[in-house]
């Protein structure tokens, strides 16, 4: 089921009133039973694969826990490779028959490998690596083994974030599925908040902007220059909205049950460097990444050598994760590259900081931001593009026939040309509405995210203001929200 | 949970209040040159055909390929039997064009459906629909709706009404009345639902051959929407019959394998009476004015013929 569907809007009141209405000793139940019918909305069968993973974790966890010394590795290991196996075969089976085939190909070889026809299970990155940090967790000590089956299943298939995270920790959510949970009026209130703040990032900012991006991206070879730049920068909003829209939306649907999930966004394109964007940026996986794959790897305790090594493995590993393409392992790449740049350069940061005293240092924060977004949106330009030759013609006609175009924004800004004809220079097809309902949208970003702290402050103190938000806020996304039942972007991993 | 209950219900009540204002004092903005108006004189067409005559007669619903590529008047004359064209727009969705003449069908009537190639999945709910029924209200009742589905939708249709009134005076696209030029405009139909021949004669608009590619896509709602309303129309006596569209020919050899699909799932699935094969309906690129689909006046004559040789046998038989 889709946050931003008819049927979630009678589904979650619906699970939420009987779940305050039943006693505490048969909520589990139901809150399965939800996820369960919330998962089923997409491919039924598919339920099954889920209750394999939950199944053979389940009793890892336990036997992990009973086990000691090489025994307690073994499980462990049993359960990393069969739960990844179901991610292998549905996700990556096809990408290494693919490049095993191509290679085969390339150097003539009469060999064939056919591909499995089956359709990736909405959500499974998310669902296996939740899986995997329990089990990692019971190994290490950190959590003890849930016997509780029900429970157990339902820290793996709580709605809110079965599909698109948060990549919720053991020791976060299990204790919350044990506790009471007693309505209350003030949480209630700010899950809703969040709901509707994340229906307004989907349905109005991030699929508004999707018709755009589609629009260049699916058929990149027919734009150059400026297209093409403003493209990929409203991608990179697009990607922001879409993603931390869910967030919000299964954050706010866990707070009016009374639970609390990991944050997941913190105002990224905020951040002044490749390393910040990453503590602010889809959170509980890059902490995921950090506790599961680049600590066990060395973390920084090592070696320069080493330590370049292992962030670029980690990275590598977490484009991989997002989809099994050439272009997105590229883009965990050139993250890592950044942050093995950025290591580099930091002392050179610092010796300028020291140079230029306070004024130059808040305006090297200013301009380390647009560096940042900058670097970011080239990465954005290898996720979204379908395939590696869409990535190439974008970045080799980035700036082709831009002087031509800029001419048409110089004479817009004199007023000496109007701005349909303006936007037909730049962006030829674009209907005008979008654009600027597109730009809108980002005003609004910079304007309520850069100073967010203020907002929050005016909208605790002023009712009528809160009331506002709330109806223009409903208004738009009914008026102008996107209701084609799209799918968010990262429900695809 | 009290307070929390009142306080979403005040709210719902304003926005409820509000979107049905807005809906109402935009109702007054409608261009009734509109191209979408023209389902008022279309059906008004059906209407006065069913008092006119007691025989059969062929009712042509569909596209836009009908109001660019179909003499009405002419079969009308060769096949000697009321014929209405009530193709209008591929936007509206297979649903909504099989369900507008449901009522109006009567025993012995021929519909012939001409459809594009892989049919736009709009449901009755997209704004197109919802466009053309503001100019035409009396669709509601016609279009038979249970309580439920009436209110969503007059409620989706309100919505919709203020989105367009919204976006229009943003956009200040209103269109010059200008009965000489070619336009989406009630007045390039003549009498009998037809585009005007002489309208097609416009340097401004050149038709680009083989620069559409067709997606295909499951098509499991289009076949089993054929099936229902191919019952339905049987219960009601009537016969619904499929003509392929008129298709320029460099984009059919584009999209060969895609249209070929189309026809094998529809000779296997849709249960319905089909008269051609998709390379019949395949006319000359220059044959085609400003997109695929649509026929210039020479490609207009040749498939208005083609339909005409391809209902006789059906008429002929029912007399």
């Amino acid at each position: 089921m889709l946050f931003n569907s008819f049927n979630f809007l009678v589904f979650f009141p619906v699970v939420t009133a009987i779940y305050f209405l039943l006693p505490h000793r048969w909520r589990w139940l139901w809150l399965l039973a939800a996820s369960c019918f919330f998962y089923m909305f997409f491919i039924p069968a598919y339920i099954l694969i889920l209750a394999i993973t939950i199944l053979i974790d389940y009793f890892a966890g336990i036997y992990i826990a009973r086990s000691e010394g090489k025994r307690r590795k073994l499980y462990l290991i049993i359960s990393i490779i069969s739960t990844c196996l179901v991610l292998f075969v549905f996700k990556y089976f096809n990408f290494f028959i693919g490049n095993i085939n191509a290679l085969a190909g390339f150097l003539h070889w009469n060999y064939s490998f056919s591909l499995l026809h089956i359709i990736l299970p909405i959500g499974l990155s998310f669902h296996t690596f939740q899986s995997l940090s329990y089990v990692i967790e019971v190994y290490r000590g950190r959590q003890a083994p849930e016997k509780h089956f029900g429970i157990y299943s339902l820290y793996v298939m709580f709605y809110p974030q079965l599909v698109a995270g948060p990549i919720e920790r053991p020791q976060h959510m299990l204790p919350q599925f044990h506790e009471e949970k007693k309505f209350d009026y003030s949480l209630a209130i700010n899950g809703l908040r969040q709901i509707l703040l994340g229906m307004f990032k989907k349905i109005f900012l991030a699929d508004r902007l999707a018709v755009l991006v589609n629009g260049v991206y699916s058929n990149p070879t027919d734009f150059h220059g400026l297209t093409l730049i403003l493209s990929t920068i409203l991608f990179a909003f697009q990607i922001y909205f879409d993603f931390s829209g869910y967030s919000d939306i299964a954050l706010g649907t866990a707070r009016v049950m009374g639970f609390k999930l990991m944050t997941n966004f913190d105002r990224p394109y905020f951040s002044s460097s490749i390393g910040e964007f990453w503590h602010r940026w889809h959170i509980s996986l890059s902490t995921w990444f950090r506790d599961y794959v680049y600590i066990p790897l060395g973390g920084s305790r090592v070696s320069k050598k080493r330590w370049t090594i292992n962030i670029l493995a980690t990275f590598i590993i977490s484009g991989f994760w997002h989809g099994a393409a050439w272009t997105f392992v590229i883009w965990g790449a050139l993250h890592g590259v950044y942050l093995i740049l950025e290591a580099h350069l930091a002392s050179l940061y610092k010796r300028f900081g020291n140079l230029c005293g306070k004024f130059l240092d808040a305006c090297g924060r200013r301009i380390a931001t647009v560096m940042t977004f900058i670097l970011v949106c080239f990465a954005w330009i290898f996720f979204r593009a379908q395939s590696l030759a869409d990535a190439g013609y974008v970045i080799k006609n980035l700036f082709v026939g831009i002087g031509q175009q800029v001419t048409y924004l110089i004479s817009f800004l004199k007023g000496q040309a109007g701005l349909a004809a303006t936007l037909n220079g730049v962006w030829p097809g674009v209907a005008q509405i979008d654009f600027l309902i597109a730009i809108a949208s980002i005003v609004l970003f910079l304007i309520f995210e850069g100073n967010l702290a203020f907002w929050r402050r005016q909208f605790e103190a002023h009712k009528l203001f809160r009331w506002a938000v709330y109806y223009m806020a409903i208004l738009l996304i009914i008026y102008f929200g996107v209701f084609d039942n799209s799918q968010f972007i990262y429900f695809q991993f | 949970m009290k307070r929390l209950l009142i306080k979403i219900l005040i709210l719902a009540t304003l926005l409820f209040m509000t979107v049905k204002t807005a809906a109402y004092l935009c109702r007054k903005e409608l261009d009734s040159f509109n191209y979408l108006a023209a389902i008022v004189s279309k059906h008004r067409l059906l209407d006065a055909s069913a008092e006119s005559t007691s025989t059969s007669r062929v009712i042509m619903i569909g596209d836009s390929s009908l109001p660019f590529g179909f003499d009405a008047a002419l079969a009308e004359r060769e096949l000697k039997i009321p014929v209405i064209n009530m193709g209008l727009h591929a936007a509206f969705g297979l649903e909504f064009i099989l369900k507008e003449i449901v009522s109006d069908v009567k025993s012995g009537d021929k519909v012939v459906l001409v459809m594009h190639y892989y049919p736009s999945d709009a449901d009755i709910n997209d704004g197109v629909v919802c466009h053309a029924l503001d100019f035409y209200p009396e669709m509601y009742r016609r279009l038979k709706f249970d309580p439920f589905s009436l209110e969503k939708q007059k409620l989706t249709c309100d919505l919709k009404r203020t989105r367009r009134f919204i976006l229009n005076k943003m956009s200040r696209s209103a269109t010059p009345a200008d009965m000489r030029r070619f336009d989406y405009k009630t007045w390039a139909l003549d009498e009998n639902g037809d585009f005007y021949d002489n309208l097609y004669v416009n340097p401004e608009i050149k038709f680009a051959p083989g620069q559409s590619k067709i997606t295909a896509f499951p098509q499991k709602e289009t076949m089993n929407l054929l099936q229902e309303y191919r019952l339905k129309y049987e219960k009601l006596g009537a016969k619904l019959l499929i003509i392929y569209p008129p298709f320029p020919e460099t984009v059919y050899n584009d999209n060969t394998g895609v249209i070929k699909e189309f026809d094998r799932l529809l000779r296997q699935n849709a249960g319905v009476g089909i008269l051609n094969s998709p390379i019949d309906s395949v006319f000359r690129d220059d044959y085609f004015f400003n997109s695929d689909y649509h026929l210039t006046s020479k490609g207009k004559s040749e498939y208005t013929k083609l339909i005409i040789d391809l209902l006789k046998g059906e008429v002929n038989m029912s007399r």
